[in-house]
């Protein structure tokens, strides 16, 4: 199926006769590569299922008003980035755990067997990328699992691109270590 | 190539993790995604028509949310502890029972009887007709003691009581101004005189033939 060009699709956004399969073909485009990406960070399906719908209405109401200064996926990436964030750290509150941590809660869900049907050593993987902090954590999945380029991982959290790889290389130095400790084990 | 040098240049700095495969260990329900933008679109019209209906966020009270996890830590605390529901006191029996009628008692006992509130102006009228009576009043006593009020000068009253007394008719008037006149030069006139006074007047300015033929 050919991927429709975001200027088409902001452009037939921008006629209200249109829009509506504007929004179609927006959702074609994005909504698996958004609900993945906010997956990885919260784990569990039903929250990611309710976050995506959140950033979906979000788009919805405010594309008329992107101004182009982005791609439209690194700001859709960014809406969906900092939902993410905000709803890990409402459920630390709700847990009373600090904000530097991981939410058990998370952790648990990893091995919930309805939503995880991988191997040990990829459990221990993602178990590798829960201890990396929310923001390095975005950083490793964009880089690692989306093969975004620096350039555009920048965009999606405004943080310079010297600064991401310095974040992604300690990142996978993080993983690399955990993954070698044989005292870690599932 | 530069691409690819972005993307594997943190190979060298973890050969193990490196060598995993990359594969997506998550599960998703079957045919989630088939009806995954239904449930978009359907999400986003039910948005707006809370916007149309102009659904108002719900209220809480200032500072809600910030007291609401220490109120909840405290009642986990207080279930956890198991604290006995019942206070631990004992009551008589029947005493429940009988502490209504004892209050209502009491209240009786102590009941205060109402004061009758009289008005000293029941109405309007009543007001306006005993300022009436009170002014027929003063003015009926004005009238009745106008004299004594409104007294007339001492020169008119001397006047009129020299000219009622007797005893003056035979004497000259020119000789009554003369004496009247000579007192009213701020000297109050003593019209009193004594009974050896007016004899000696008289011997003084009446022969005896006068004298009797008065008698």
């Amino acid at each position: 199926m050919k991927q429709v060009e975001d200027a088409e699709i902001l452009q037939k956004f921008s006629d209200e006769k249109t829009r509506q399969e504007a929004f179609g073909l927006l959702l074609n485009k994005y909504q698996q590569k958004i609900y993945w990406h906010i997956r990885r960070m919260v784990i569990n399906h039903d929250d990611t299922d309710d976050l995506v719908q959140d950033v979906f209405v979000k788009v919805w109401k405010n594309l008329a008003n992107f101004r182009n200064d982005s791609q439209l996926y690194t700001w859709i990436y960014r809406i969906a980035s900092n939902e993410s964030i905000t709803f890990l750290n409402k459920q630390k509150r709700q847990n009373n755990t600090p904000l530097d941590e991981v939410s058990p809660e998370v952790v648990e869900r990893l091995v919930e067997p309805s939503y995880f049907n991988g191997t040990e050593i990829q459990l221990k993987l993602q178990r590798a990328i829960l201890t990396l902090p929310e923001k390095q954590r975005l950083i490793f999945n964009m880089k690692y699992f989306d093969e975004m380029k620096y350039e555009e991982i920048s965009e999606v959290l405004g943080t310079s691109v010297g600064a991401l790889k310095a974040s992604f290389h300690i990142a996978v130095k993080k993983i690399e270590a955990f993954m070698l400790n044989e005292d870690i084990k599932f | 190539m530069d691409n690819n040098l972005e993307h594997n240049d943190w190979k060298d700095e973890a050969p193990h993790f490196s060598r995993l495969p990359k594969v997506n260990p998550f599960a998703v329900p079957d045919q989630y995604f088939e009806g995954l933008s239904d449930k978009i679109c359907a999400a986003v019209f039910v948005d707006e028509l809370k916007a149309k209906a102009g659904f108002p966020e719900s209220e809480v009270p200032a500072g809600y949310f910030e007291q609401l996890p220490d109120e909840i830590n405290a009642k986990i605390t207080l279930d956890a502890l198991q604290l006995p529901k019942q206070p631990g006191f004992t009551v008589p029996d029947g005493y429940f029972d009988r502490i209504n009628a004892t209050i209502l008692e009491k209240v009786s006992q102590t009941t205060t009887p109402e004061v009758k509130v009289t008005k000293l102006w029941p109405s309007k009228l009543t007001r306006y007709a005993a300022a009436a009576c009170l002014a027929l009043i003063t003015s009926f006593a004005v009238y009745l003691n106008q004299d004594k009020l409104f007294k007339p000068t001492e020169q008119v009253s001397n006047t009129a009581a020299l000219n009622e007394d007797p005893m003056l008719w035979d004497i000259d008037e020119e000789l009554i101004m003369e004496q009247m006149e000579s007192g009213s030069s701020g000297i109050t006139t003593n019209t009193s005189a004594t009974s050896a006074e007016l004899e000696d007047y008289i011997i003084d300015h009446y022969s005896q033939y006068e004298i009797a033929s008065n008698l």
